[in-house]
């Protein structure tokens, strides 16, 4: 019986059931890089099919790795026909919502209630009281899983295949992945209260009243079938990204435990800004030495407590990896492990700018 | 035999699950951070009693809601719930109707009390808050309480007040020669009517002082205070909590009036029994 796990991401790659990844580790580790590398090989591997990257990061660096600009809607990556990026913005998004409230308070407005509201609106007092919540960029990037579904649902608009996921650092993600376990729990204990005063609700809401209980309950099915999707190990995966450091290593595994505690599947680990010193003849200064020393160190520990992971070790470029052509270059050590003696040159090979 | 990819991650799931069980999770992070001499956290999460917290989703499943599994979710009906069982302890009363929503004054007693965590530390700044006293104990401090009335009003009224109004109202009575010491020259001031007033007041400070003594050794051996613990108006009054009222420790304050009361009407009685007794032996 074969078990042995590759060094490589072929699998997920290749994967024709996942429809949530999740790439995400400490701060300044490549997860940006990594999540846009896995979402380019994945498109290029399966051409038939759409795929999605989000950034959940209120510090969005989608923009800078592709260099193009993304927004708050899907855009194509230009140069590719199967993969569109989109950054969330919590702040544009709360202005849109900011607007609309300002407009409806001013066709209010004949009541005379309408005008304060809406002066008072009109200089963004709910983006600025909204904004300032925690967690309300986990709770948008949640709101826009939730659109997708529901789109896909409803077969409007488009509609994707596979939703890649370039997170913030650990913190953030991890409270984004509670997000539907927490709200579907409230929204049963807030169902209670509303099947019980929901007819009151309901009456207070006046004539062209909105039915609470059916919307609550509505949501609750939406959240709860996120939530399955979420911890179904063929749907949905988490990819972890590191370097060869304690403090990444130590957050690495504190953050595959959190997950496994959340019931998520987590099966790779990119460690990023390898040095491989020993193969590289040009560059072989007494620093990269020292260094490589350091990161074989932490290597082996890697390879020891992850024996059953997909372990992918990923060379430092010369140059930063920015742009699609620096990212396909470098994307395909996902797909077959980098060799350092054959694959070299490749990190001196990536064009200074796009 | 060959394994399909699905089969194949399957059975890598669930070794590296195993992996993470059974201590296994604590002991990797303590790997981690004995190689780097570290000195960060190496208790998991997995396997902190609070990783039952984080409900596996087959868990949420069911169609009754367990309220333990909402501790994270409703946290007001938690606290109400934790108030409602703190006023079962408090009172002896422990009942499973207890678990409901408790009532107001159960609330401010409890808020003033403060309420203990999960750790058994105190809520609410508070100092941590004296076990729970139990209704036996309370009994107890009771019996202690009226056999030391008993025994300072039999001792006073028998062994003093009585013979010494009998003294000065019948100083010729034939009762007298039979002890010797009355016949004294040192207890004639005591025969004399007019040193009544003083007499009696220097006794019944002295006997007071001697019985608040006696209390204080009551409170201390039964470790029951016995106003703050069981007089009704400074338990109505601790269930006010600090602040609405505007009267700084308006408790202490209710305590020490309380407390001089007691000591007050132990000499009010006293007087009624002089008063008694003197008419009883006028007619006499």
């Amino acid at each position: 019986m074969d078990l042995t796990v590759e060094p490589n991401l072929h699998s997920l790659i290749t994967s024709t059931t996942h429809k949530w990844i999740f790439v995400g580790g400490k701060g300044g580790v490549g997860k940006t890089t990594s999540s846009c590398s896995i979402a380019i090989q994945m498109a290029l591997s399966q051409p038939n099919k759409q795929f999605l990257l989000i950034s959940t990061d209120p510090a969005h660096n989608l923009s800078d790795a592709f260099g193009e600009k993304f927004g708050k809607d899907a855009r194509k990556v230009t140069g590719m026909n199967n993969l569109s990026c989109m950054e969330i913005d919590p702040s544009a998004a709360l202005k849109d919502m900011n607007d609309m409230a300002v407009s409806r308070a001013n066709n209010n407005g004949s009541d005379g209630q309408g005008d304060d509201l809406g002066s008072l609106l009109q200089g963004g007092a709910l983006a600025d009281l909204t904004g300032s919540i925690p967690g309300i960029d986990e709770a948008l990037s949640f709101m826009e899983v939730m659109k997708h579904i529901k789109r896909q649902e409803q077969g409007e608009g488009e509609t994707f295949d596979t939703v890649i996921f370039d997170t913030a650092p650990t913190g953030h993600t991890l409270r984004f992945l509670q997000l539907p376990n927490t709200l579907s729990k409230l929204l049963e204990k807030f169902g209670e209260i509303t099947n019980k005063l929901g007819p009151m609700l309901n009456s207070f809401m006046g004539a062209g009243n909105v039915d609470i209980s059916g919307k609550l309950n509505e949501l609750k099915a939406n959240v709860e079938t996120i939530r399955q999707q979420f911890t179904d190990p063929d749907l949905t995966t988490f990819v972890c990204v590191c370097i060869s450091e304690f403090l990444s290593l130590y957050e690495t595994e504190r953050l595959i435990q959190e997950l496994i505690s959340y019931d998520m599947d987590v099966n790779s680990i990119i460690v990023n800004q390898l040095l491989f010193a020993e193969n590289d003849q040009e560059h072989n200064c007494k620093r990269c030495q020292a260094r490589w020393k350091m990161q074989k160190k932490y290597l082996d520990q890697i390879d020891e407590l992850y024996e059953d992971f997909h372990v992918v070790k990923m060379p430092l470029c010369a140059g930063e990896i920015r742009g699609l052509n620096n990212l396909t270059k470098f994307s395909q050590f996902l797909n077959k492990e980098y060799n350092p003696i054959t694959d070299g040159k490749v990190i001196y090979e990536l064009e200074d700018k796009e | 035999s060959e394994l399909t990819e699905a089969e194949k991650r399957r059975l890598l799931r669930e070794r590296r699950q195993k992996k993470f069980s059974n201590g296994g999770a604590s002991s990797r992070l303590n790997k981690i951070t004995g190689q780097a001499s570290s000195h960060l956290n190496a208790e998991s999460p997995l396997d902190a009693p609070s990783a039952a917290k984080a409900t596996p989703p087959a868990s949420v499943h069911s169609a009754t809601p367990d309220i333990k599994e909402d501790s994270n979710v409703a946290p007001q009906l938690d606290l109400l719930k934790q108030l409602a069982a703190m006023q079962g302890q408090g009172t002896g009363k422990s009942t499973p109707q207890d678990s409901s929503t408790p009532d107001l004054l159960s609330l401010l007693s409890s808020m003033n009390t403060g309420m203990p965590s999960a750790e058994g530390t105190p809520s609410f700044g508070q100092a941590a808050p004296a076990a729970p006293i139990n209704q036996a104990a309370l009994d107890y401090h009771d019996y202690l309480l009226n056999r030391l009335k008993a025994w300072t009003i039999l001792v006073k009224w028998v062994f003093f007040l009585l013979p010494y109004l009998y003294l000065i109202t019948r100083p010729n009575s034939s009762v007298w020669p039979a002890y010797a010491f009355t016949q004294s020259a040192w207890f004639a001031p005591l025969r004399n009517p007019s040193n009544f007033t003083r007499i009696f007041a220097t006794f019944e400070f002295l006997s007071i002082s001697i019985y608040y003594q006696l209390l204080k050794n009551v409170e201390h051996k039964s470790k029951i205070k016995n106003l703050q613990d069981t007089n009704k108006l400074v338990k109505l009054v601790s269930l006010v909590p600090e602040g609405v009222i505007p009267v700084a420790n308006l408790k202490g304050k209710l305590i020490t009036l309380l407390q001089y009361w007691d000591l007050l009407s132990m000499l009010i009685t006293d007087i009624s029994f002089v008063l008694i007794v003197l008419g009883l032996l006028t007619y006499l």
